[in-house]
């Protein structure tokens, strides 16, 4: 689904991703790689099967996207280093022709040349382009010149039906000032989000994405 | 060792992951186990089973008691304690001359309007409770819920002050100490009354306990008896229970909890069968304790009841599970346990062997903070979920006291008296129990005759304007009849059955209606129940009366199949495969004091189960998820019976204008499922249109 913002275009991905079209960019929020690794650590037995299907999905974009950035908005490894982070460079290897760029979360707790290594750009709060900024933890306060786009929270809306029918899906959540992505990890939870004024919720299931108003 | 052991089964496994448990117990000369019932149906019997299995093997002389007063099938009980291979002297039962005489009497309203239609907290009733309470020295008054026992010891300090200091309050959640103290309290006679939980109904004997109280339903006459036998807790003495209804239709139960307490009827406890995460726990157990050769545990292993039909093919998955890992599981080296050296098996690692004896157990329960006071003194635990929403200031009833949030740090909640504050409830979780298939027979008889017979009882005379409105609005239904309900409301189209067999096996036939009507064309149904019937609600109309001369709804036939092609008994399983992982071993709980958080081990535990279920067919743990969803959570056994017997009612279909008393305590229940067979873009397409009108 495609939205305007300030002059840009937007497409709302049902992978739960937002590919900007001016700048042939993806924009994905809150990966969490390496989590599901760090708990089979920990005893806790967790397939790998979840780990790939992050991998096959990034995938999926970028061949539909043809995108040639990718921009992370943090929380791109959850956790200290695991053999997931080989994964996920080897990933990037295959995928050397496109700029990649982080902006740290509060769960990226590698040291920063790792990401440097794997030919990542790396901002620690802000990156900011043509009057858009991007980053980890949404904003309270806003420079209304600007607009912003966060990760973090991982919005999810719940609809409701005739029926006491309710389906809870995760969503994009378009404000004013700013734009919250869904998380794009298979293995995290959810934070509801309610509609409000000058708010649009998009939600989305595996194959699309319907606008809420 | 001591000459005498006081042991719960889980410590006596610990003892067999000892190198010399064979010292410990070649001489040991007789088993006591108490409260047989309690144990038994519970994977806390099986557990006793393989034990005893293990210690009639190293002495075939040894002699096995059991004891129990409330149990319904004595001779499986017996054959369950005793293994399969019986003893060289036959068994007895030994049975008590004098037969107890239990007074069951009901706290009644003044009229049935005073009781609400639906609800489970029931204190409306208060004043009438005290009055019976001031009667006697000492009171157990038991709640069915630990929230319940919270609200009625509440209210009964608000509006009887005089009862602080001689009241107290007793259950599951509050720390040893607390209910240490109120039991020796008890036992003294120094307290007037104590509002309980289950926590209470077991073992201690509270000779001063003059009247017990039960407030809601038991929803099994066993469990009634056993917490009548609180009271006059002597040989000879004569017990004294109330009953106090927490809904009008709960009268009815009254009725039948009484009649089946005079013609003695006890529920059976059928034993668990084919329980392989205990057994595969019971393996590494004895891997541990210095190794097992199979042949011989196999033999060993089928004497008792619940194995009795295993074959080589189970035992040898069995083995491969606790050696490599399940077949999908093992290329990961975290899941080999078991080392078989010279042809026995056992765990070299201490890894290992301290990470399984510190899981070992049949208790899977949620994980629980400790709750204490900011000088330091603890009083009890409550569930992660619960305090992991509080925010500073939030102020909470618990422990009889209204305490007020202060922080979270390392798995202990601290608190602070609240002051002028009004708190709010802990839910603790728990599931609801069902109605028993004794006392539901009672019922569904009970509901024929009401209205024939009004003045018969005084509790169903009492009920007479309810039961009037019934007829009114809908019909009463007779023994061989089936009624079905229904009618429009602003949520939507209702459907209501009332088959009156408690509500695990409505929620199965629930889901198998659902299933069967929702084939016919894409339809949500979102599904609720309680003892007395079911719900099918949707957005749509379906012609009920219509459908069901054309497709037969009710039969048993394909009745598992079309279960297990709900999506909803998938879900059933993957959340009953959480607690079959745990016990055995296929997750780690976490070391003490560092543990792991449940949420982390619920999404962990699904993610196992669809990938078991998508890489291999026959993985034993996951067939025992499905099978126990049908037989405890679904009653499967129950739903055939009771299916068959719908097959030869006659069918009431009924529109009515308003909900009726029957149908209302339903519609309100707030614990829904749903059942789909429409598509999710479909259905989001269909709700945001909704949204937009």
């Amino acid at each position: 689904m495609q939205i305007e913002i300030r002059e840009n275009h937007f497409l709302l991905l049902s992978q739960r991703a937002i590919f900007w079209e001016e700048k042939q960019t993806l924009l994905i929020g809150d990966l969490h790689l390496g989590k599901i690794t760090h708990f089979r650590k920990e005893g806790i037995a967790v397939p790998n099967i979840a780990a790939e299907n992050n991998f096959l999905r990034l995938n999926e974009l970028v061949q539909n996207t043809g995108a040639s950035r990718i921009i992370f908005l943090g929380d791109l490894f959850h956790s200290k280093y695991n053999s997931e982070w080989e994964t996920f460079t080897a990933w990037r290897n295959q995928h050397h022709y496109i700029d990649m760029i982080i902006v740290i979360g509060n769960h990226d707790i590698l040291p920063v040349n790792m990401f440097l290594e794997a030919d990542l750009q790396v901002f620690e709060n802000d990156f900011e382009e043509d009057g858009f900024i991007f980053t980890h933890h949404p904003k309270t306060e806003f420079d209304h010149s600007k607009f912003i786009f966060a990760g973090h929270i991982h919005p999810v809306f719940t609809s409701y039906g005739k029926g006491r029918q309710s389906v809870r899906l995760p969503c994009f959540v378009i404000d004013k000032n700013q734009a919250i992505v869904p998380s794009f990890g298979v293995f995290t939870g959810g934070f509801p989000m309610d509609l409000a004024d000058n708010r649009k919720i998009y939600v989305t299931t595996e194959t699309k994405v319907f606008s809420i108003c | 060792m001591p000459d005498t052991l006081i042991i719960t089964p889980e410590s006596l496994h610990l003892l067999f992951t000892q190198k010399n448990s064979y010292e410990i117990f070649k001489n040991l000369h007789t088993v006591v186990v108490d409260e047989w019932h309690e144990l038994m149906g519970s994977k806390r019997g099986t557990q006793t089973e393989l034990a005893l299995a293990r210690l009639r093997n190293m002495n075939p002389e040894l002699q096995t008691w059991g004891i129990s007063a409330t149990i319904g099938n004595l001779d499986e009980a017996m054959q369950v304690l005793l293994g399969m291979r019986k003893s060289a002297e036959e068994p007895v039962i030994i049975k008590a001359k004098s037969e107890k005489k239990i007074t069951v009497e009901s706290i009644l309203p003044e009229k049935v309007e005073t009781l609400p239609w639906y609800g489970y907290m029931g204190v409306r009733l208060v004043d009438k409770v005290v009055e019976v309470v001031n009667k006697s020295n000492t009171t157990l008054l038991f709640t069915n819920t630990r929230a319940q026992s919270e609200i009625w010891y509440r209210n009964i300090i608000e509006k009887y002050p005089e009862f602080a200091g001689i009241m107290a309050l007793h259950h599951g959640s509050l720390d040893r100490e607390i209910r240490d103290w109120v039991e020796d309290a008890l036992h003294l006679g120094k307290l007037k009354l104590v509002i309980c939980t289950a926590s209470l109904d077991l073992g201690v004997d509270f000779r001063p306990v003059e009247t017990v109280i039960q407030v809601g339903s038991p929803k099994s006459i066993a469990r009634f008896v056993q917490r009548a036998g609180r009271s006059g807790h002597q040989p000879g003495a004569e017990s004294k229970i109330y009953f106090c209804p927490v809904n009008s239709l709960e009268l009815l139960e009254a009725v039948s909890l009484r009649e089946g307490v005079v013609k003695n009827v006890l529920e059976d406890r059928p034993p668990v069968v084919q329980a392989f995460d205990v057994l595969a726990q019971w393996m590494i157990t004895l891997a541990v304790g210095g190794g097992f050769e199979e042949q011989q545990l196999f033999e060993e292993i089928q004497d008792a009841y619940g194995y009795q039909f295993i074959n080589r093919q189970e035992w040898e998955w069995l083995l491969g599970y606790i050696t490599t890992g399940s077949a999908s599981l093992t290329v990961y080296d975290e899941y080999k346990k078991v080392e078989r050296i010279d042809g026995r098996y056992v765990v070299n690692s201490r890894k290992v062997a301290l990470r399984h004896v510190l899981s070992m157990g049949t208790i899977v329960s949620d994980s629980v903070l400790k709750v204490k006071f900011q000088h330091g003194k603890y009083l009890g635990a409550v569930e992660e979920s619960f305090a992991t929403r509080l925010k500073a200031g939030d102020a909470f009833y618990f422990a009889g006291m209204n305490v007020e949030f202060v922080r979270i740090h390392e798995m202990t909640v601290t608190v602070k008296k609240a002051e002028g504050k009004k708190g709010f409830l802990i839910r603790w979780a728990g599931s609801r129990m069902s109605l028993s298939s004794q006392l539901s027979s009672f019922i569904r008889e009970r509901v024929a005759n009401a209205l024939d017979n009004p003045l018969k009882e005084k509790e169903l005379a009492k009920m007479q304007p309810l039961l009037e409105l019934q007829q009114e609005r809908s019909v009463i239904p007779n023994m061989d009849e089936l009624l079905i309900e229904q009618c429009e409301t602003r949520e939507g189209h209702h459907i209501f059955i009332f088959p009156f067999e408690g509500r695990l096996v409505h929620e199965g036939m629930a889901i198998l209606m659902a299933y069967r009507l929702s084939k016919i064309k894409p339809i949500t149904f979102s599904l609720a129940m309680n003892d007395y019937g079911f719900e099918l609600l949707s957005d749509q109309y379906v012609d009920i009366e219509a459908v069901s001369k054309e497709i037969d709804l009710f039969s048993t036939k394909h009745l598992v199949d079309d279960i297990y092609q709900s999506v909803n008994a998938t879900e059933m399983a993957k959340r009953k495969f959480r607690e079959i992982a745990a016990i055995a071993g296929l997750m780690f709980q976490g070391y003490p004091g560092k543990v792991v958080k449940t949420k982390h081990l619920q999404a962990s535990s699904s993610l196992l189960f669809t990938v078991m279920t998508k890489y291999e067919n026959n993985n034993l743990l996951v067939n025992q998820a499905y099978q126990e969803v049908l037989t405890y959570q679904l009653e499967e056994v129950r739903m055939r019976k009771a299916l068959d017997r719908i097959e030869t009612q006659k069918i009431l279909f009924k529109k009515t204008i308003k909900p009726t008393p029957f149908s209302f305590p339903i519609m309100v229940d707030r614990l829904r499922e749903q059942l789909t067979s429409e598509k999710l873009d479909d259905r989001i397409q269909k709700m945001i249109k909704q949204y937009a009108d």
